[in-house]
């Protein structure tokens, strides 16, 4: 096997490129985007959750989505016991970012795709022509039609905004209570993946094959809803 | 016979005679007083005052007139009376004004240490809004707002509701949903965070 000068610099480029980035990658996320294969992943820690909505706010402000949709919903259950004990559940309904994508596979333009470098579900809103197959096809029941571009639109972990910023998701920084933990599954020393070893973790309808990358810590107060 | 016709018409007239005047005597008797009283104008009348605030406003002077913004008419209406100072803040001591140590206040206060946040226990919170849960039941404040229900035993009433003023323009039912989050987001954000220092 010969070894031209082109693939000597390809190669030594390349070398540079990751020993420079991963120096720096435990600090920023702009600096990760770049470097090598990711796989974002999400974990929403129901038992800290306190319904708040300060997500779903926070996220409607970043990436412009407008009242009467939402990328991310929290829904509660409950009341559960009596007087002075009462309690209720909450939920996190949003894109898991299946690995295995039904939306991504009924999409006949293409405008629903997988971005391999980050394993991000996106949506190329100009390439979408409105046929809603994604709609259907997602078994979470998680996309919508974004009334202002009118093309499919649901949660891509802010890839073209804050996570472009080198800035966690906006719902992960808006959450008083750190119920949500945002990094690369890919990365056995990143906080998710010891978050998700250290817990009682389970995901929603794995049994479809879907794969989803968002995993959910139990509350502890009663049955998984799943 | 004539006769005992005789002696009764005579009894009835003599009746009748002693009647009209008991009658005018009572009558007379009536009127004298007046008199009396003109010559007694000179002397202290004590008069009883039958408004129990009276005295605590004199010196809380605008807390009553702020207080019917949240519990005037509408309550007034609803109790069939006026809602007095001492329902609410009872056992008010000798030593009242030095610091006022036993009357009962509401102050906010919550069961877990923040920053700037008075902390109180379980039981504490508890008996503050226990009076308050007499009108506005557990019931009634579940379907108005399932936050009620998760706070009881972890914050007083007036960690989010303005008791003394206007409730409708001030309190957090009056704050569009933006704002509202926020003051979840203050506190949970404080106390969790003193939390991750090991407080
Ligand atoms: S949750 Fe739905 S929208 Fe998200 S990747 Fe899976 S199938 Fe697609
Ligand atoms: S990751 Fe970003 S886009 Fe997704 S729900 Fe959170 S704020 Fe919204
Ligand atoms: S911001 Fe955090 S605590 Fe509030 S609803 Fe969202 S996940 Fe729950």
């Amino acid at each position: 096997m010969s070894c031209t000068r082109r693939d000597l610099l390809i190669g030594t480029g390349a070398i540079i490129f990751t020993t420079g980035i991963t120096s720096v990658s435990s600090r920023t996320l702009a600096a990760v985007m770049s470097d090598g294969k990711k796989r974002y992943g999400m974990v929403f820690d129901s038992s800290a959750c306190i319904g708040c909505t300060k997500c779903t706010e926070a996220c409607r402000e970043t990436n412009n989505v407008p009242e009467g949709v939402s990328r991310l919903e929290i829904t509660r259950s409950g009341p559960i016991g009596e007087h002075p004990d009462v309690k209720y559940r909450f939920d996190r309904t949003s894109c898991q970012h299946c690995d295995n994508a039904p939306c991504v596979h009924v999409c006949p333009t293409g405008a629903a795709y997988k971005d391999q470098a980050t394993g991000i579900v996106d949506v190329e809103a100009d390439k979408c022509v409105g046929c809603g197959y994604c709609l259907v096809a997602c078994p979470y029941q998680v996309r919508f039609f974004h009334p202002e571009t009118g093309s499919a639109d649901k949660c891509n972990f802010c890839r073209d905004t804050n996570l472009k910023a080198g800035k966690l998701p906006a719902c992960v920084l808006s959450c008083p209570t750190n119920a949500l933990v945002f990094g690369d599954l890919n990365d056995p020393d990143s906080e998710i993946n010891k978050v998700i070893a250290n817990n009682t973790v389970y995901r929603n309808k794995v049994e479809l094959g879907t794969q989803p990358k968002l995993y959910k810590i139990a509350d502890g107060k009663g049955e998984i809803k799943r | 016979m004539d006769n005992v016709k005789l002696a009764i018409t005579t009894l009835i007239n003599a009746l009748l005679i002693l009647c009209i005047y008991g009658f005018s005597s009572t009558v007379s008797a009536e009127t004298s007083p007046p008199n009396k009283a003109e010559q007694n104008s000179t002397r202290h009348v004590v008069t009883y005052n039958r408004d129990s605030d009276y005295k605590c406003t004199q010196c809380h002077k605008d807390a009553k007139q702020a207080l019917l913004g949240t519990h005037g008419e509408e309550v007034t209406k609803e109790l069939g009376k006026e809602l007095k100072c001492v329902q609410c803040h009872d056992s008010i001591s000798a030593e009242h004004r030095e610091n006022s140590p036993k009357v009962t206040k509401y102050s906010a206060a919550q069961s877990k240490a923040g920053k700037n946040k008075h902390q109180l226990n379980v039981d504490s919170i508890l008996s503050s809004t226990a009076n308050c849960n007499e009108c506005h039941t557990p019931e009634k404040l579940q379907e108005q707002n399932w936050t009620h229900d998760v706070h009881a035993k972890n914050a007083t009433c007036s960690n989010c509701h303005v008791v003394h003023a206007d409730g409708e323009k001030q309190g957090i039912q009056a704050k569009p949903k933006k704002q509202q989050i926020e003051f979840c987001v203050e506190c949970h954000q404080d106390f969790n965070s003193t939390d991750d220092q090991g407080e």
